[in-house]
């Protein structure tokens, strides 16, 4: 063997293997460990002492039954709005489908922050509206329906700590996760199976409950235990609309530990949190598992034209709700960018690249832009590594060698980051890397470390498939046609991969920009970025730094919808779902 | 109408079918009796599907009606028609298992527990599944499930059956034994069938009628035997594979076919006819054999068995299939047919009725000589034609690439005319 040869098939794959593992260990398994110690070591003996105080409290008690209670009514809302509208779009085709489509989608992928900022500004426009009628033209008494429900609708809608305002914000962000599973799901199921229940008898109904009930089901409830655990561990939305009255485990390690310094208490919370998401997650892919088996066996996807009246309204109604759900909130955080003492202007979005204020805390907004922008490069660049490397080495031991052990494990483990909360993994690292040997507290590489935990498991389930889905013989093709390993990979193996991992570029991005709950944690006073700016604008009293808020927001969603609408294009395969 | 109405079991009377303004069916008229079966045989896209569609209910006719036993079933939804339907991947209910698949349809016709109960075990011990009752549908080979539809299918007694493709899923070896499996339990039940198949083999086994199909029109209905013996036009011919079709607007200028080809009526059988030479109508004989019946003083001719036909040409392939040998040769058009005579015999032309006929001559003596010879080959080449027949297995072996005479019997040539109807 040439020593390029041994270079090549021997040292490169085990370099490669070993940064994600290392990677993992250092930054995911040696802060949790962080977390368990600090929450059963007491001083210096071990007790459970402190976690039963905590769970004794009645205070802890109510955090933890408002996080459960919020996290239900959430996902049994979300269930009842969404599921009619997967039966329309899993149902029927119309124009203008994908936009629709992309916009009920567009949430999800906004940051909370912006989602918190759009449902505050939405509040504000509706007590706007409603306190002056005239403004659309109805007069007090001419058209009370209209003051009425609009009444009814500001009081509903509080701007500030309400529960029906997150209520609906959670709503808003998971409506597209139902949506969308259900909507792949019924639409797969195709007409064959319903014809042939017609066949054998079958009425309408009977086949509703009888067939599409009993097919769509395990689909209804991968989806909804995976609103459970986005509004379980949700974060931004709860610590901004709610306020100090409504806390949930997530907001209250944040508090525990930023505000009181109460470091054991916020590592017992962590752990609860992680316990309680790992469970949650464990259903979830055993569930995932057993979707796979029922997964209808027509795949031909059988979408036809609305035929009747009522059909039609059906779809109407449909578009008009996800407009109305997914565009209002969006409207109403630009038109509060833009509207400044009763004109449009661009007042706010010139504020950003000021620096008015003589504070030495303050930090002008356009340097918290170029803070990110060079976060999220970095992050994209070293979730694209870490990604990249454990999308081969799952391929590699998982895959090709299916019957070690290890291999089984493989793909959950990269994927545990995914089901540890933000805020959980924020506080891990800063009490645990803010001591030698691994000191980076005041470092510049913390906060893109936490994004790249974040985001590489989002590079590595864009890779993973587009690698399984390369034949073997492709690669030996080239092998017997005299091809180095180099020049296999450069030339067989990139180009397949290449869409995968631009894909997985653009995610690493985005969900750098937008990330929260982490980076309050962990960013330092003069290293925020976007996200946490906007959290101070909102903290701070002012129509200036409100507006600013939401011009920051609006720029911010318009990065990463604009990153969405992207992927969306470039990813070939229709494949719906998460 | 009314008498045909009540003899016989299914009539489809004038169907016709358009999607968005798209002809799928045109004037379709089949009457089927009670306890026979019935192949709608036919390419993809011939309409044979949405007719069982329509059938079946799933779709409306644009124009026409269904009557069956005597009753109009235009405005009966599809599950109050009791009519079973295999579908081609069988849409078994993947969250039922086995037995609950099957139970489906009595379920929904309220029968007690316990008549479904054992209605299920009599199915599947119909189709061989008894100890199949609880497995997962996912658990299942394709055989398997096959079988399953077809229990699942037959368990409410449907007045009717009918199979889309009830093979097409599957792969060839099980196809085959899978179509008398499916045949034979479709007897016992002695229940009316309609099979929806592209395979004309699968047709001709399972079903005592066959109706051809194509672009939407029906192009023949007969019995199996009839239609492959008597395909009615060019196009059922193609379809039933058959490769020995010659278009006489094929033929070289110099042939003359309009002035030489008569058909026995004096039926006009011009440039635009086509001929079949049916695959199994051949036998090989000697050269003087051949040369006698071209020459008419033949043994057939004398004893009235005259109308026989010699065709000559180079051995091209042999593949041995039990049974039958299935031969290529090659020929020259003008050797095939040279001479439609007023008395019946399909003769060619004496005078190239020898090896020159097979073997391009090489020697030759001055340029004018080699000129027309290379003339002459031109136009073979031209003229050249691959035919395929299937010879008895216990015949004499015909070598490759040596001269080869086969005796075709009149039965074994049809003629169509230019639109397509069978002239003779």
């Amino acid at each position: 063997m040439d020593r390029v040869d041994v270079v090549m098939s021997r040292i490169i794959p085990i370099m490669a293997g070993g940064i994600p593992v290392v990677f993992l260990a250092v930054f995911y398994v040696y802060p949790l460990a962080g977390i368990f110690i600090k929450s059963f070591f007491d001083e210096t003996s071990f007790s459970f002492l402190s976690l039963f105080k905590i769970l004794q409290s009645s205070r802890m008690a109510g955090i933890i039954w408002f996080t459960f209670w919020q996290a239900s009514v959430s996902t049994i809302l979300t269930l009842i709005v969404s599921l009619p509208c997967a039966w329309v779009m899993g149902t029927f085709d119309f124009k203008g489908k994908k936009i629709v489509m992309t916009l009920a989608t567009l949430p999800f992928v906004l940051p909370t922050i912006v989602v918190a900022s759009a449902f505050q500004s939405l509040a504000y426009s509706i007590r706007d509206i409603s306190g002056s009628s005239g403004l659309l033209g109805v007069t007090q008494d001419g058209n009370s329906a209209v003051a009425d429900f609009l009444n009814w609708l500001s009081s509903f809608m509080q701007p500030e700590h309400s529960i029906s305002m997150i209520l609906m914000a959670h709503l808003f962000y998971n409506f597209s996760v139902v949506l969308r599973i259900t909507c792949a799901f019924w639409s797969s199921m195709g007409k064959e199976m319903k014809e042939a229940a017609s066949m054998l008898g079958a009425n309408g109904i009977n086949i509703f409950f009888k067939i599409t009930l009993p097919l769509l089901k395990p689909a209804i409830i991968a989806s909804s235990t995976l609103v459970f655990i986005f509004c379980f561990s949700s974060f931004g939305v709860i610590l901004i609309l709610g306020g100090p009255s409504f806390s949930t485990l997530e907001v209250e390690i944040y508090r525990q530990a930023a505000h009181l310094f109460n470091l054991p208490v916020a590592s017992c919370l962590s752990l609860l949190q992680i316990l309680f998401t790992f469970a949650m997650m464990w259903i979830y892919t055993l569930i995932q598992r057993k979707n796979s088996r029922f997964l209808p066996e027509s795949e031909k996807f059988a979408l036809r034209k609305p035929a009747c009246l009522s059909e039609k309204s059906a779809i109407f109604l449909c578009i008009f709700f996800i407009i109305a759900l997914c565009g209002a909130p969006i409207a109403a955080l630009i038109f509060r960018s833009l509207y400044y003492n009763g004109t449009i202007s661009l007042i706010f979005y010139r504020e950003l690249l000021l620096n008015p204020s003589g504070s030495i805390f303050y930090i002008p907004p356009f340097l918290a832009i170029s803070n990110s922008l060079v976060f999220a490069l970095s992050t994209l660049a070293m979730a694209l590594v870490v990604g990249g490397c454990a999308a081969y080495l799952i391929r590699k031991y998982a895959d090709l060698e299916p019957g070690r052990l290890s291999g089984k494990f493989l793909e959950p483990v990269f994927m545990l980051p995914l089901s540890t909360s933000a805020v959980t993994l924020g506080f891990g690292m800063i009490i645990t890397l803010d001591r030698p040997p691994l000191n980076l507290r005041t470092s510049v590489v913390l906060i893109p470390v936490i994004h790249t935990l974040v985001a590489f498991p989002f590079v590595v389930r864009a890779v993973l498939p587009a690698l399984r889905a390369i034949p073997s013989s492709l690669k030996e093709a080239a092998f017997i046609m005299g091809a180095s390993p180099l020049r296999v990979w450069m030339h067989i193996e990139l180009p397949v991969i290449a869409r995968a991992l631009s894909i997985g570029a653009i995610f690493a991005f985005t969900i750098s920009l937008g990330e929260f709950g982490a980076t309050l944690f962990a960013a330092r006073p003069e290293l925020t970025t976007i996200p946490v700016t906007i959290y101070r604008f909102l903290g701070q009293p002012g129509a200036m730094n409100y507006g600013q808020a939401m011009a920051m927001s609006s720029i911010l969603m318009l990065v990463t919808a604009s990153g969405f609408v992207f992927i969306e294009n470039i990813r070939r395969f229709g494949h719906e779902g998460f | 109408m009314g008498e045909r109405l009540a003899m016989n079991e299914l009539v489809l009377d004038h169907i016709y079918f358009k999607s968005d303004s798209e002809s799928i069916l045109n004037d379709i008229n089949i009457s089927i009796n009670r306890g026979s079966s019935l192949s709608l045989l036919g390419p993809s896209g011939c309409g044979k599907t949405t007719l069982l569609r329509i059938i079946a209910g799933l779709e409306k006719p644009s124009f026409g009606s269904i009557f069956f036993r005597g009753r109009d079933m235009s405005d009966l939804p599809s599950y109050r028609r009791n009519f079973g339907m295999m579908f081609q991947d069988f849409a078994l209910f993947p969250h039922r298992n086995v037995f609950k698949n099957i139970s489906f349809g009595l379920e929904m016709k309220r029968m007690s527990k316990k008549d479904i109960a054992s209605r299920v075990s009599e199915m599947l011990e119909l189709v061989n599944l008894e100890q199949y009752a609880k497995r997962d549908i996912k658990e299942l080979s394709g055989g398997e499930r096959q079988r399953v539809a077809l229990a699942r299918t037959l368990a409410p007694s449907p007045h009717l059956i009918m199979l889309d493709e009830p093979l097409g899923a599957l792969d060839r070896r099980l196809r085959e034994r899978l179509l008398s499996d499916l045949s034979m339990i479709l007897n016992k039940t002695a229940i009316t069938t309609i099979w929806v198949t592209h395979d004309h083999n699968e047709a001709f086994a399972v079903s005592d009628l066959v109706c051809v199909m194509s672009n939407g029109r029906i192009q023949q209905i007969g019995s199996p035997e009839n239609v492959y013996h008597k395909p009615v036009n060019i196009t059922v011919a193609d379809f039933l594979g058959f490769q020995n079709i010659i278009d006489l607007r094929d033929l070289p200028e110099s042939m003359d076919a309009h002035e030489n080809v008569n058909t026995p009526e004096n039926i006009s059988c011009g440039a635009g006819c086509k001929i079949l030479i049916m695959p199994d109508s051949a036998s090989v004989v000697s050269e003087d054999v051949a040369s006698d019946i071209a020459n008419k003083e033949t043994f057939f001719e004398k004893s009235g068995m005259g109308g026989d036909t010699v065709i000559s040409g180079i051995t091209k392939s042999i593949f041995f299939q039990g049974s039958v040998r299935k031969i290529s040769i090659t020929t020259y058009m003008n050797t095939v047919l040279k001479r439609w005579k007023s008395d019946n015999v399909f003769l060619i032309n004496q005078n190239k009725l020898n090896r020159n006929n097979c073997r391009v001559k090489t020697s030759g003596k001055g340029e004018e000589k080699r000129e027309k010879q290379e003339k002459r080959q031109e136009e073979r080449e031209e003229q050249e034609r691959t035919l395929f027949f299937d010879i008895p297995g216990h015949a004499p072996i015909p070598e490759i690439g040596k001269p080869i005479f086969l005796r075709i019997d009149r039965a074994g040539i049809k003629i169509f005319n230019q639109d397509e109807t069978q002239a003779w």
